[in-house]
């Protein structure tokens, strides 16, 4: 069976590609992986420091998961003034901290 | 719904690449497939790719999307957008299709014609070997890796051949981007979704940060391997550019120290690894401490100076054939190679299935 693998910086470096992604101490103190959709929700000032990275990362992301795989759509607009995409934005950070669902396939 | 019913990315790593993750990264974590073959898709391409080039279901979005990068700098940040008009002081907003690598007529109409499941890939498997074809024709043509077939081939060859086979084709950026994404709908959970962890050697080794990853794969139970990778100095841009033009990819070794004070030091190849554990330990440990000494030199000369690539390769050397017996070097394991792969690591140099 081949591998299946995500990466991620071990330190965080801004200018690197994939730089809002996890770094080693979030990884170290998390009970699972994190998404995309839940590391701005949970470590926002980050994130937002890092705008335009922030919206071209999770932009085709949403057209994937809400247009191509069909799954339902977030609750809340986009945030961002000017911005959209498809799929919309998780209301709230209390749902990123909700069991995980993994019906998709059966 | 849930942001914890949604995706993370991931890539299946059929090129048999020693650090499957380097254009994310410097850390991977390799999932437990048992764990996550009930909640994997995979893609036979990266989803950006199709997602911005090619007709949305739900209508265009892309050239409003680019329209909110409002000035150059930031308009370059994202290259599915194409560049910056100046006169009309709008970012590109190439119209879907245009220009791309991508055969969008896989990805329009019936729903998941083009994706696939670990227990049942042939969908995904059809949709990149046609994506491959027309992509390996249009794009990177002519270069090195020669004709569609001939690029075909070496992926074929990457898949199969065991690293220690000398018609084992080398590494190469335009070769990588035809990988599976494989996409995990849910949150895999730890420790119980990982099977072990790489880590980029280049970037981590003698660090604070090496350490820390050290301490996470003990607290975890989790084997750690380093890689050597591409060895190519962290860039912004995983652009083929930025990489050396081929490299082996053939580069693991299990970390002696981790596997000494976890329970991961139960890992065996027919037999317990402990003691080639013990033996690699000290060595390990020198060599930590001399590359520890050489990025702290160069730091105190400032300009953010970092080893040299090969520095890093006499390094990788001395770790690969000095420090590491035969038992702690690695390469991926082949489909049936190990009955408990779930818990396998991967095969050492005699053949011999590692586990834990």
């Amino acid at each position: 069976m081949a591998e299946i693998a995500h990466g991620f910086h071990a330190k965080n470096d801004p200018t690197q590609n994939n730089a809002l992604d996890l770094d080693i101490a979030m990884a170290s103190s998390a009970a699972w992986f994190y998404n995309q959709w839940q590391m701005p929700l949970l470590f926002p000032a980050r994130e937002d420091a890092s705008y335009y990275e922030l919206i071209s990362y999770l932009a085709p992301a949403g057209a994937l998961e809400a247009e191509f795989y069909g799954l339902q759509k977030f609750s809340a607009p986009v945030p961002f003034a000017g911005v959209s995409w498809p799929g919309g934005w998780p209301a709230s950070v209390a749902e990123v901290h909700k069991d995980p669902c993994c019906e998709f396939l059966k | 719904m849930q942001a914890s019913d949604r995706v993370v990315y991931a890539v299946l790593n059929q090129h048999k690449t020693d650090f499957p993750c380097f254009y994310w990264g410097d850390v991977a974590v390799v999932f437990n497939n048992t764990y996550v073959r009930d909640m994997t898709i995979l893609n036979p391409m990266d989803s950006g790719d199709y997602t911005c080039d090619c007709p949305s279901p739900g209508g265009p979005w892309i050239p409003k999307f680019c329209a909110s990068f409002t000035n150059e700098t930031a308009c370059k940040k994202i290259w599915y957008c194409g560049s910056w008009d100046a006169k009309k002081g709008v970012c590109g907003g190439r119209p879907p299709s245009k220009k791309s690598p991508v055969n969008c007529s896989d990805w329009t109409g019936e729903p998941f014609r083009t994706v696939g499941t670990l227990s049942s890939g042939e969908h995904a498997a059809d949709a990149a070997a046609d994506h491959t074809l027309w992509s390996f024709s249009q794009w990177e043509t002519g270069g090195a890796m020669g004709t569609p077939a001939q690029k075909l081939a070496s992926l074929l060859n990457r898949m199969l051949l065991q690293w220690d086979d000398e018609a084992l084709p080398n590494m190469t950026v335009p070769q990588f981007d035809y990988y599976f994404e494989a996409n995990l709908l849910g949150n895999p959970r730890f420790p119980e979704a990982v099977s072990f962890l790489i880590a980029d050697m280049t970037v981590n080794f003698g660090t604070a940060e090496g350490r820390a990853i050290q301490a996470w794969a003990g607290a975890k139970g989790w084997p750690l391997l380093w890689a050597l990778g591409s060895n190519t100095p962290p860039s912004p841009t995983p652009a083929p550019g930025n990489h050396p033009r081929s490299w082996r990819a053939t580069g693991r070794v299990m970390d002696p120290q981790v596997q000494l004070a976890t329970a991961a030091g139960t890992a065996r190849a027919g037999r317990n690894l402990t003691a080639a554990a013990k033996a690699a330990a000290p060595p390990f440990d020198a060599l930590w401490r001399k590359v520890a000494g050489e990025r702290a030199a160069l730091q105190k000369k400032g300009g953010g100076k970092r080893p040299s690539v090969a520095q890093y390769e006499a390094w990788w050397a001395q770790l690969d054939t000095k420090v590491a017996p035969a038992g702690l070097r690695l390469q991926p394991m082949r489909a049936g190679a190990c009955l408990a792969d779930a818990k396998c690591v991967g095969v050492d140099a005699e053949g011999h299935c590692v586990c834990y």
